[in-house]
């Protein structure tokens, strides 16, 4: 880790109690939001799907804290359902892209050789491809739903992430420590998993949370279009759609809290990465 | 110059690469295009003609090939839902994406570069534009929307909601700023963070001493040197546009290729999302590309360090 460290630009001082605390409390919110996720069956005041027809396109009400949407379903309680859909979705994407991206990244940087340019070329044609693009194309060879845009949002994300794997582990890779355990008679497995990993870990953790979030747009985009999850499952992006026509006709609650909440994780999930991590340094350059 | 030969290659050949996957992944798409082409009355011994006749009982490589030699013709074959060539469907509908992206691309240059450059450069607009792009870069293109209509088309009525049927620049204002708006931020960071790194370097300190003006020695010195990393991602922006006009299309009811493409993925007209996916992936390798090359050719490191690698042994 030390190569990356000495690169690190030099901060304010005083700079870094303020970002701690501001990293931890957005983390804590996040992680909130997740624990109201997954027993939302006890948390929401009602059910998703029930439908109240006389509170049709309200606003806030005491009996409906975020109004109702144009069927007369609560929209706090949709939002709270939502949230397990529209929080696993971006999770799923990036726990398969880091994992498969930080494998292939190290691979790559301790082979070298044909498996390192054939593994470049099959990347840096995945990096050619737009994620909104392949998920459209998964999806009209799929279907729509949760499976075809997650699982090619995930081939979107991983050489996202093998790249700037692969860079730092070259570098680490050429370092005099790698050849010390070398010689000492440790074997490539041992140095990747217990070396390399561990040194590349740090930076691909700021890059997973930053990509998480743009992982989330991109598949609440899909559920814009109506090719993801389907209604009436509640999702946060099929949410901002569905309030569409009720927008337009003076009702815009729906919309506008499931917007306002994706551009709140969105920001939360950058911050962390970008406080926690030095994002410039590792991801311009990759 | 061999090094600019090699990515204009690549390019074409991770262009041939998409045709393929883009071509074997409908091809794996449920749903007979014969059947469809024929229409709900057709006996199974049209289908077998339309089947024949369209080529669609060759085996998949030189179904492959021969979609690939139409399609360098201008020849997209005929949309399964409308029964149309697919390339006179394109036509009216490539202007309106073009229009829109290439409005979305202007905003996002002036915006994020006048954002950057201030941010640069003042100390107050630095901690202001420090938050708003922050935030701004975390809007996606459809939250845009719904904010943007509702503030400027619903309280203010200045433009319109829907763009359907609305004609020249007035429907695409609140499309392109939607579209824009979390691209121009991001710029505006990078802008930013590129030119504090220049202004803070030692060359520019001596100039500025020698008693060069101001200005002079931002335009030659500063500017000049964060020209590379700027083009570049400018051109990442523009090309990560393409795919977003989908979202954008769809939110206004924009009738361009792109909300043409969720339609014809909902319809599984297979032809023309063959045709809009293949034009898309070549819009974004061009755009790539070109900027590959003009990054190339604003930085003299990089051909000088091209020159060296080309005389070690590959």
């Amino acid at each position: 880790m030390t190569a990356t460290a000495l690169t690190l630009p030099a901060e304010k001082p005083g700079w870094r109690g303020r970002v701690d605390i501001l990293s931890a409390a957005l983390g804590a919110v996040m992680v909130l939001l997740a624990l109201a996720a997954v027993p939302a069956p006890l948390i929401a005041p009602y059910d998703p799907t029930a439908t109240d027809i006389l509170a049709a396109n309200s606003g806030p009400s005491p009996t409906h804290w975020l109004g109702a949407d144009d069927l007369g379903r609560d929209v706090l309680s949709r939002l709270l359902y939502g949230a397990r859909l529209s929080l696993l979705g971006p999770t799923l994407i990036i726990a398969t892209a880091t994992v498969l991206g930080t494998a292939l990244g190290i691979a790559s940087a301790w082979l070298g050789g044909w498996f390192d340019a054939v593994t470049s070329r099959i990347l840096d044609f995945f990096f050619a491809f737009p994620g909104l693009l392949l998920s459209v194309l998964a999806v009209a060879m799929i279907g729509t739903g949760f499976l075809a845009p997650v699982t090619a949002l995930a081939l979107a994300y991983t050489p996202y992430i093998a790249r700037v794997t692969r860079t730092i582990a070259v570098r680490e890779r050429n370092l005099a420590y790698v050849e010390a355990l070398r010689s000492h008679g440790l074997g490539g497995w041992a140095i990747c998993l217990r070396h390399l990993a561990p040194a590349v870990w740090p930076v691909i953790r700021a890059q997973s949370a930053i990509a998480f979030g743009s992982a989330l747009v991109d598949l609440a985009a899909v559920s814009y279009l109506g090719l993801g999850v389907q209604p009436p499952s509640a999702e946060w992006g099929l949410m901002v759609a569905q309030g569409q026509s009720a927008l337009l006709g003076g009702a815009p609650w729906q919309s506008l809290s499931a917007g306002v909440l994706i551009i709140f994780v969105v920001l939360a999930v950058n911050t962390i990465g970008e406080r926690t991590g030095n994002t410039d340094t590792a991801g311009a350059r990759a | 110059m061999r090094a600019a030969l090699r990515t204009v290659t690549g390019a074409l050949l991770t262009l041939l690469a998409s045709s393929l996957v883009i071509f074997l992944a409908l091809a794996a798409s449920p749903g007979d295009a014969a059947s469809r082409l024929a229409g709900s009355k057709a006996t199974a011994a049209q289908i077998a003609v339309i089947r024949h006749a369209n080529g669609l009982d060759q085996p998949l490589p030189l179904r492959y090939l021969h979609w690939l030699k139409s399609c360098l013709h201008g020849d997209f074959g005929t949309s399964l839902q409308y029964q149309q060539s697919v390339s006179s469907l394109l036509a009216p509908r490539v202007g309106q994406t073009l229009a829109l992206v290439s409005l979305t691309a202007l905003l996002i240059m002036v915006g994020g570069l006048g954002a950057g450059i201030v941010g640069a450069l003042s100390r107050p607009g630095s901690a202001a534009l420090t938050v708003l792009s922050g935030v701004g870069v975390a809007v996606p293109s459809f939250v845009a929307a719904t904010l943007l209509i509702q503030v400027f088309a619903l309280w203010l009525g200045w433009l319109p909601a829907i763009s359907t049927g609305v004609g020249g620049l007035r429907g695409l204002i609140l499309p392109a700023l939607a579209l824009a708006l979390s691209w121009a931020a991001y710029l505006s960071q990078v802008v930013r963070a590129s030119l504090r790194e220049q202004l803070g370097q030692e060359h520019v300190a001596i100039a500025r001493s020698r008693g060069l003006s101001p200005a002079g020695v931002f335009r030659r010195h500063v500017l000049r040197n964060a020209a590379p990393e700027i083009t570049t991602v400018s051109g990442l922006a523009v090309a990560g546009l393409i795919a977003g006009t989908v979202v954008v299309e769809q939110a206004f009811g924009i009738g361009g290729i792109g909300s043409f493409l969720v339609q014809s993925v909902a319809g599984k007209d297979s032809n023309v999302v063959l045709a809009i996916s293949l034009l898309m992936v070549a819009a974004f390798i061009l755009t790539t590309t070109a900027t590959d090359l003009l990054h190339r050719a604003l930085d003299p490191r990089i051909r000088a360090a091209a020159k060296t690698r080309e005389g070690q042994a590959r």
